[in-house]
């Protein structure tokens, strides 16, 4: 059964067999944060990093990690986030094992900059294993697909 | 005059005892409709895979009859925890098609008894069996104070969420499911008095391989699984959720096949 949430004008499916949160760390002085979506086959924990920290670790060989982190809408339309009518898909070659955040041996990840509804995303995942990418990204691709974005204010 | 007045006292005291027994018996019924075998030469072994155990004190589990769970039609019928966060998140947590077990641990902030577990779940050294992961689910926010729920858990996973609490007919707090991952099915739930009950009762489950899939069971394929969540939107859009009694027909007129 697929389950479906929201919050901070963001909504997701969330397969079965994922789990996913939708959040916006507390500011701290002088500080502005956005909301992040995590989701990811494997138990997302407590205390984690927004770019998966604390998530990628537990991956397993079949395991998909995707995050979509908003940035402010000072950056929506800028070169490094064009503009976009829908979430880009990933593609099974555009994982890199040099893409990802940590380094950790066999995984492969991928990172892509958009603008969508006048709000600024990176959208980052990473697979298990790399050699397994074709089935893996076609499993990112589905969460990703369902991703909808509300219009900035 | 005295034995007049002894005999008025003997009667109603007779009185008084016959009105005890009978409220006495009146509670073990509704006890035994509820499921609660109080009996003690009942052994305290679960009975089955999927049967109930509960707990009054530590060392005395008792099984418990029969299911008080009338409204989940069968073991198999677990949802994901979605909800909100004690701060204010949409989660949505996985314990069915995935290859870890959880413990989902439904608490309130009020209880008493509840009190001792939050504690015992704050505790960097808590340990449970089989790995697990442990979940805590309170009602949501229209039942619950969110700052309340959040001074309590620390860093614990919770969620809060009316509507998972009434899939899983949770009768009173604190109340324990435990949910096989790769079975999707529940193998074990009940109340307890303490976290070591808790863990004892686990164990048990654990032991009796009852987290393992079922025998010939297999992972569903890729498409059978886009199948299943096509199927799924489906029904959402029609406004059939999980749980609606529309799925669960009765009888041939209610699945629409009469005539």
């Amino acid at each position: 059964m697929t389950t479906y949430i929201s919050g901070f004008g963001l909504s997701l499916t969330v397969p079965r067999g994922w789990e996913a949160v939708i959040y916006r760390r507390v500011p701290s002085a002088d500080e502005a944060t956005h909301p992040v979506i995590q989701a990811a086959t494997v138990p997302i924990p407590s205390q984690r990093g927004d770019y998966g920290g604390g998530i990628v670790e537990s991956l397993g060989s079949n395991d998909v990690f995707v995050a979509f982190l908003e940035f402010g809408p000072q950056a929506a339309g800028s070169a490094l986030f064009p503009s976009v009518l829908d979430v880009p898909e990933l593609s099974p070659d555009s994982f890199r094992a040099r893409q990802l955040q940590r380094t950790i041996p066999g995984q492969a990840g991928v990172q892509r900059f958009f603008s969508i509804a006048g709000r600024s995303f990176c959208l980052y995942s990473v697979i298990g294993a790399f050699t397994a990418r074709f089935a893996l990204c076609g499993q990112a691709n589905e969460l990703i697909g369902s991703l909808r974005v509300q219009e900035g204010q | 005059m005295l034995v007049v007045g002894l005999a008025v006292a003997v009667a109603l005291l007779g009185v008084l005892v016959a009105g005890l027994l009978r409220g006495h018996a009146e509670v073990l019924r509704a006890l035994h409709e509820l499921g609660v075998d109080l009996d003690p030469s009942s052994s305290p072994r679960r009975e089955s895979n999927t049967g109930w155990v509960g707990v009054r004190s530590p060392g005395t589990a008792r099984r418990v009859g029969t299911r008080p769970t009338p409204r989940r039609p069968s073991e198999s019928d677990v949802v994901d925890l979605t909800g909100s966060t004690p701060s204010g998140d949409s989660v949505s947590l996985a314990v069915a098609g995935v290859g870890h077990d959880t413990l989902i641990a439904f608490l309130t902030s009020g209880c008493a008894t509840c009190r001792s577990f939050w504690e015992a779940f704050r505790s960097s050294e808590l340990e449970v069996p089989g790995g697990a992961r442990l979940v805590v689910v309170t009602r949501g926010s229209e039942a619950e104070s969110p700052g309340a729920i959040a001074n309590l858990a620390g860093d614990l996973p919770v969620v809060m969420s009316s509507e998972v609490w009434e899939h899983y007919d949770i009768p009173y707090a604190p109340y324990f499911v435990y949910v096989s991952g790769p079975g999707s099915q529940v193998v074990g739930e009940g109340v307890a008095a303490g976290w070591e009950e808790v863990k004892l009762l686990v164990s048990n489950a654990v032991t009796d391989g009852t987290t393992a899939p079922k025998k010939g069971w297999r992972a569903r394929s890729p498409a059978d699984q886009r199948r299943d969540d096509f199927v799924d939107r489906q029904l959402r859009e029609a406004g059939i959720e999980p749980g609606d009694p529309r799925l669960y027909p009765t009888s041939i007129t209610d699945a629409g096949g009469g005539s």
